[in-house]
């Protein structure tokens, strides 16, 4: 198996054996999702709505979950010194990062879904019947969404391996707002107001595709001394 | 042949010298202790080793190459750092499951249970390590840096913080491993008897210097002077042996220990000069005989002299 699926499939095993992560998250992804359906029921139209909820909630609770996983992979091994053994493996300090950002990602992509799952199930309770989002807002669940969740947690993942703690402390939320306000900013500029479109998801795509590629350059700022030196 | 090799070592974190013109190799199967008091750089020179630093100055080789730059080579080595590298959520066959996909060890589940048993901990084998006690959790980090049949072993303090037989069965596991599958170890560690049990050559740094390095033997042979512990016939001469020896050249110091004193004669002195002494003074000798220092004394007197230098 490539080592950097390795890893992947080792994060998200031992995510889903941390239950301290998976209680939270699951709590964060229900939260979300229960305090956004009824959204859908108290207005006309039910399944713009729900669209609009779906494009621009989930991919916030994705990144909110992708943060609680970045702390755990990331920060963690970090601190308890885990992550000097990983890189005397022959593992490079770029597959071991692609590796936890891709397990992190797929897990976190996995709850987001769950959340969205609930929200139409919630919705559709409320208003006596099942409403369904468009295919473009599929498209986007499905594709677009991980492509800021693996930002988001990749971007993070940086800053916890290559700052101190302290820093660390500080550039943490700094980070996650970032990527909010740019995924608000995607949204605005894509002007969805009169609904999720086949342009306004491909718009998304190329946003998503850039900021993913943007943390991927910069993840050339990984040195194996800057992570060691910045060890607790 | 040299199978770990430093030369004119230094490492300098912003400006700050921790590490300065550090010199030794080490032979292929050799159990080699680096000893010093924390803060020395030993650690720094492991990660220099390790390939997680770069040198300032000077170079640090493993099979002849900076093990930063090859990934093939990092195949060959184990590590125990301070920390276990073990992953707390999972089991300890997980654990060894992960790491052992990452090395690329053939026969993965086979070697498995070989390291299970080896460690003693099939038993708790499927139990989450976090639930392990310290001493588990050090031998199953040591079991995980076997896995993968290194050819050499790196090992920070493997001892540090277990209870004595805790520490005895690191030390058999190090001893079998060195003797049966002629390992290379390089043992980072202040624990000197450890050191002295198992180690065949030792460096002692401090303060960033190389202030010791030989074999052991060789050490304790000529470090210092020869030592020799005398018992007298008559524990009321002690206090007038006492006198003699301090009024002699030839003896650099002397101690007295359950009634047994041990002089230190500087170079080219010899044993006999002082018997004769002692004796024409009429002070009546049991026994005499030629000892070999302690590691601990070795230890002392090199930091010791350093202090004295610095």
């Amino acid at each position: 198996m490539n080592p950097m699926l390795t890893v992947a499939r080792k994060e998200t095993a031992q995510l889903l054996h941390s239950r301290m992560s998976m209680i939270t998250t699951a709590f964060l992804a229900m939260f979300f999702a229960f305090t956004a359906a009824p959204a859908v029921t108290m207005e006309d139209g039910s399944a713009a709505v729900l669209d609009q909820l779906l494009f621009s909630m989930v991919p916030v609770i994705g990144l909110f979950v992708g943060y609680i996983f970045a702390s755990q992979i990331f920060l963690r091994e970090k601190q308890q010194g885990v992550i000097e053994t990983l890189l005397c493996t022959p593992l490079t300090v770029g597959e071991l990062w692609l590796g936890k950002v891709l397990g992190a990602t797929l897990l976190a992509w996995g709850m987001a879904l769950g959340a969205a799952v609930l929200i139409i199930v919630v919705s559709g309770g409320n208003s006596g019947g099942l409403v369904l989002p468009s295919a473009p807002v599929i498209v986007h669940l499905a594709v677009v969404m991980p492509l800021f969740i693996a930002a988001g947690t990749g971007l993070l993942g940086l800053v916890q391996f290559i700052l101190g703690l302290r820093q660390v402390q500080i550039v943490n939320v700094a980070v996650i707002f970032v990527l909010i306000f740019l995924l608000t900013f995607t949204r605005q500029l894509l002007n969805p107001e009169t609904g999720i479109t086949w342009p306004v998801v491909g718009g998304s795509f190329i946003a998503g595709v850039n900021v993913l590629g943007a943390v991927l350059v910069m993840g050339r700022l990984l040195n194996t001394e800057r992570i060691v030196t910045s060890l607790p | 042949m040299n199978i770990i090799e430093t030369s004119s070592l230094g490492k300098a974190f912003g400006g700050r010298e921790v590490l300065d013109g550090v010199s030794f190799a080490v032979k292929k199967g050799e159990v080699f202790g680096f000893l010093g008091p924390n803060g020395a750089g030993k650690t720094t020179t492991l990660r220099l080793l390790l390939g997680l630093l770069e040198p300032s100055e000077g170079e640090a080789l493993v099979f002849g190459e900076r093990l930063a730059d090859r990934e093939d080579l990092r195949r060959r080595v184990g590590v125990l750092l301070e920390h276990n590298g073990l992953f707390d959520q999972l089991s300890a066959r997980e654990n060894l499951d992960y790491y052992g996909r990452l090395y690329g060890v053939p026969e993965l589940q086979r070697r498995i249970s070989e390291i299970l048993a080896l460690t003693g901990l099939e038993e708790r084998a499927d139990s989450a390590v976090g639930t392990l006690s310290t001493g588990m959790k050090r031998k199953l980090g040591l079991g995980r840096a076997l896995l993968h049949e290194p050819e050499i072993l790196f090992l920070d303090e493997p001892s540090s913080g277990l209870d004595p037989e805790a520490q005895r069965m690191v030390r058999e596991l190090i001893n079998e491993v060195s003797g049966r599958e002629s390992v290379t170890v390089f043992l980072n560690s202040h624990n000197l008897d450890e050191v002295q049990r198992v180690c065949d050559t030792v460096a002692i740094l401090d303060r960033g210097r190389l202030r010791a390095y030989d074999r052991v033997a060789a050490l304790q042979e000529n470090r210092g002077g020869v030592h020799f512990a005398l018992t007298l016939a008559d524990a009321g001469d002690i206090t007038r042996a006492e006198g003699i020896l301090a009024s002699m050249e030839e003896v650099s110091r002397y101690w007295i220990e359950d009634g047994v004193i041990t002089a230190v004669l500087l170079d080219g002195a010899a044993p006999a000069q002082v018997l004769a002494r002692l004796v024409r003074e009429g002070v009546l000798v049991e026994e005499a005989r030629k000892t070999r220092r302690s590691l601990e004394e070795i230890y002392l007197d090199a930091v010791g002299s350093a202090e004295g230098g610095a």
